[in-house]
Order: C-alpha cells, then sequence, then structure tokens
C-alpha cells in the first residue's frame, strides 16, 4: 500500500495526465460536432490511404499471374505469324494457292537468374521439359522491341539453363535486314549491350543504324527475328570482312520474360543434317 | 492547512462560477468577437499550493475543466487544456525556479514570490494553458495563425483579469 502510494506521488502527474487527456479526447470526438468531424475525416485519410496501399501491394502480387498469362497469350500470337509458318506445298500455276503449316512455337518462360558481367554468361529459366522445352532451342525476348536472349543448353523438368548470347561459346547466325548479307553474331566480353558481327566481306556497303536480324539459317530462331543495329564498323587493313560492332535491341540486364521457340521441323531438318557430320 | 483547503475550495467555485455567469457573457471585438475571449479561469490551477502531489493538480484541473465544459457545451475541450496545465505545471515551476529553492508551504501567488516572478508565472502558464485549448478548439493545426492570433489576445485580456485580482485582493494563499 506505501508503495502504490509512493508509486503515485512520484508518478502519479504522469500516468493521471496521459488517462485523463485520453478521456478528454474522447470526450471532444464524441461530443463536439466540429472536432468529431475532423477526427472522423482524418481517420477515414489514414485508413483510406491504407487500404489504397494494401490494394497496390496486393496488386503487385496479383502481377506476375497476370503478366504470365499476358505472356503465354503472346506466345500464341506470336505461333499464329507468318515467319512462324512453313509453306508445306509449292505454287501451282498461276494460283495463288499457299497453304501453310505451323512450324515454330512458343513457350513462354521467365528469367529466374540471370547475368551479364561474367566472360560466359547463362540464365535460367522456370520452365523445362514437361514445358516442352529441350536443348539447343533459340530463346527470345519477350516485351519491348523483341531481341536474342540465347540458346537453351540443359533442362530438368521445371527448369532450363540458357546459355545467353552473352556467352564466348554462342554463336548466332544473322542477316542485315536490307541487303540480306549474312554473319555470325558473336560476343567478345565487356559491354552487355554490344556484340561482334563476324563475316561480312569488305565490299559489302554497311550504313550506320542498319537493322540486324536472325537469318533463320539454324532451325533456333526463326527468320526475321530483330537483334539489334549496326553501332561502328570498319575493315582491319589485311582484313577483307569487316569489323562490325552491333548495339543490341534489348538490355539483357532487364529481360525478365522470354519465349522460347520450339521448331517442329527440327528432326525434319536433322534427318539431312545427319549425313553431313558423317564427312 | 485548513484555511488552505478552504481558500482553494472557494476558488474553485467562484472562478468556475466567474467564469461560466460572467465571463463567457463578455463579448467585445465584434466580428471579431472569436479572438477575444475572458478565460480566467486556470488561475484555480496556477495558485494551487507549491506541496500538493503532481497527480492531484493533474486530477484537479481535470475537473476544473469539465466542469467549465458542462456550461461551455464542449465537454473535453476546457479539461483537456487544463490537464495539460496542471501536467506542465511543475516545469514551469523548474525553470522559474527562484534562488534557493521554493518554500514548499507556500502557493505561488504575488504576494509569497513577489510581483516580478509572478507575473513571469502567471503568463506562462496562462499562455501555454490557452495555446493547448485553442489547438484543441481548432483539433487541426492547418490554421496555425488563427490558433496564435486568438492565444494572443485572450492572454491580453484575460492576464489583466487576473493582475487586477492579484493586486487588488493580494491573497497570501
Amino acid at each position: 500500500m506505501r508503495n502504490l502510494i509512493f508509486l503515485l506521488v512520484k508518478y502519479g502527474g504522469v500516468i493521471f495526465f496521459i488517462i485523463l487527456e485520453i478521456v478528454c479526447f474522447s470526450l471532444i470526438v464524441k461530443n463536439n460536432q466540429k472536432q468529431k468531424e475532423i477526427y472522423d475525416s482524418n481517420q477515414q485519410r489514414f485508413t483510406g490511404s491504407f487500404y489504397n496501399n494494401w490494394d497496390k501491394m496486393t496488386h503487385w502480387w496479383g502481377m506476375s499471374s497476370v503478366a504470365d498469362s499476358l505472356a503465354a497469350e503472346n506466345a500464341q500470337l506470336r505461333a499464329e505469324l507468318r515467319n512462324a509458318q512453313f509453306l508445306s506445298t509449292i505454287l501451282k500455276d498461276s494460283a495463288y494457292n499457299e497453304a501453310s503449316k505451323q512450324r515454330y512455337t512458343f513457350i513462354q518462360a521467365r528469367i529466374v537468374s540471370n547475368s551479364v558481367k561474367k566472360n560466359n554468361n547463362n540464365l535460367r529459366l522456370n520452365r523445362g521439359t514437361d514445358h516442352g522445352i529441350g536443348p539447343h532451342m533459340g530463346v527470345i525476348a519477350a516485351g519491348g522491341r523483341g531481341g536474342v536472349v540465347g540458346i537453351t543448353t540443359a533442362t530438368s523438368p521445371s527448369h532450363t539453363r540458357v546459355m545467353s548470347i552473352l556467352n564466348r561459346n554462342s554463336r548466332i547466325s544473322v542477316e542485315i535486314k536490307s541487303n540480306r548479307e549474312f554473319g555470325s553474331l558473336l560476343w567478345k566480353g565487356n559491354n552487355y549491350q554490344t556484340m561482334a558481327l563476324e563475316d561480312i566481306p569488305k565490299d559489302v556497303v554497311l550504313s550506320r543504324g542498319d537493322t540486324i536480324q536472325t537469318s533463320g539459317f539454324s532451325s533456333m530462331f526463326p527468320q526475321g527475328v530483330i537483334v539489334g543495329t549496326i553501332d561502328t564498323s570498319w575493315v582491319e587493313s589485311g582484313s577483307n570482312v569487316h569489323t562490325i560492332n552491333v548495339k543490341l535491341i534489348n538490355d539483357l540486364r532487364k529481360n525478365r520474360y522470354v519465349y522460347v521457340v520450339n521448331d517442329l521441323l527440327k528432326e525434319d531438318i536433322e534427318i539431312i543434317e545427319e549425313d553431313l557430320k558423317d564427312e | 492547512m485548513n484555511s488552505i483547503l478552504t481558500t482553494n475550495i472557494v476558488r474553485f467555485i467562484v472562478f468556475v462560477l466567474l467564469q461560466v455567469l460572467v465571463f463567457k457573457g463578455i463579448s467585445f471585438g465584434g466580428e471579431w468577437s472569436g479572438y477575444f475571449n475572458l478565460i480566467v479561469y486556470p488561475i484555480f490551477i496556477i495558485l494551487l499550493p507549491l506541496r500538493l502531489p503532481h497527480f492531484l493538480v493533474v486530477l484537479l484541473g481535470f475537473l476544473i475543466g469539465i466542469s467549465i465544459d458542462l456550461f461551455y457545451d464542449s465537454l473535453g475541450v476546457h479539461a483537456s487544456a487544463s490537464v495539460f496545465l496542471g501536467f506542465i505545471r511543475p516545469i514551469v515551476l523548474a525553470v522559474l525556479s527562484p534562488q534557493g529553492g521554493y518554500n514548499v508551504s507556500f502557493s505561488p501567488t504575488k504576494a509569497r514570490f513577489g510581483n516580478t516572478w509572478f507575473l513571469f508565472y502567471a503568463s506562462s502558464m496562462l499562455f501555454l494553458h490557452l495555446f493547448f485549448y485553442f489547438s484543441v478548439e481548432a483539433f487541426t493545426f492547418y490554421h496555425i495563425g488563427q490558433i496564435f492570433l486568438k492565444t494572443l489576445f485572450t492572454f491580453f485580456i484575460s492576464m489583466i483579469f487576473i493582475i487586477v485580482y492579484q493586486f487588488s485582493l493580494n491573497p497570501l494563499d
């Protein structure tokens, strides 16, 4: 009891102050119209902004599934494009009788790990053999203005390793859109936005800004996927090819969604390539 | 001791009645009358005996404030200000502590501690009370300028009454 009185004398002022101010303010907002309105509107603003932010957050959580479904739809639409088709019949007479058959399908995937800083960069996708991905398939960027990402190397049921185009072992067959001159695109390291285009003879006229696209010579990429533009080019003395720097159209640091290109005629092509290997 | 208790009970009743019957009705300043209020009842808290425990000062602050509120039809507004005043009183007293400290058996009156000290003490207390009161009355700092003006004008006219009271009656406790 004495302790209680001692405590009351020592801290009672603060305790009574806090309790009585709470009592006063609850009386104020209960009994006074003006203060009640101000309190209500402020409270509403507070809870309103709270719910607003909560909504934004949950919206973000939902975003990835929305993006997934949109990417899947895009993959389907891409498969309907002309360059994904294979002309199965030949032109007869003058009649314009073309029938096309599906050649490429696209499997949408998300990049779950990536690097651009190493000499040999690799990526990992969240799709695998369960989704129809196998090795040696092309990977192109989704969204933005497109672009090439790499080539699949290893697959597990639900994940795929991709050799990035930013890899010294990567070699992609490309062409210059305006004059259909073709060459190989490879990476010399050091800059994740620039690649080298080789094997273009020095008598070909080049201009800065020419579009580079996939040639379609390999079965990995359909013809006409835009890769980048010519940034700088020159001819080394004693060389008979151009040295060309290509500026990539996509920023590989920022790509998140990709399509894996599935060539339905791959085996068909491999049959004729087979005897080439024997030689 | 008994006389101090009686004095304070009488003061409580007198100042509540003065406030709600007289000062509440006095209005001047025309359309600016909202800026000129006569709020004199805090003198009760200002003059409470020095040795009264802090929690009792806070509690008495609540009692007088809520009594005023009942007549002003503003339940809680005056009470919150006088609870705050009761709470802040030891701090003000500590800041204005005279050389050699206080004689705790006294009440903080002009007669006990002199004109200058009392003026400083009473005006700081009244100003704090009024600023808190008008802030709670506005219930937002959006019109902070208005709160300051109301505090200032009310402070000056209320202070006159406190000075007149202390100098004319000059109570010891």
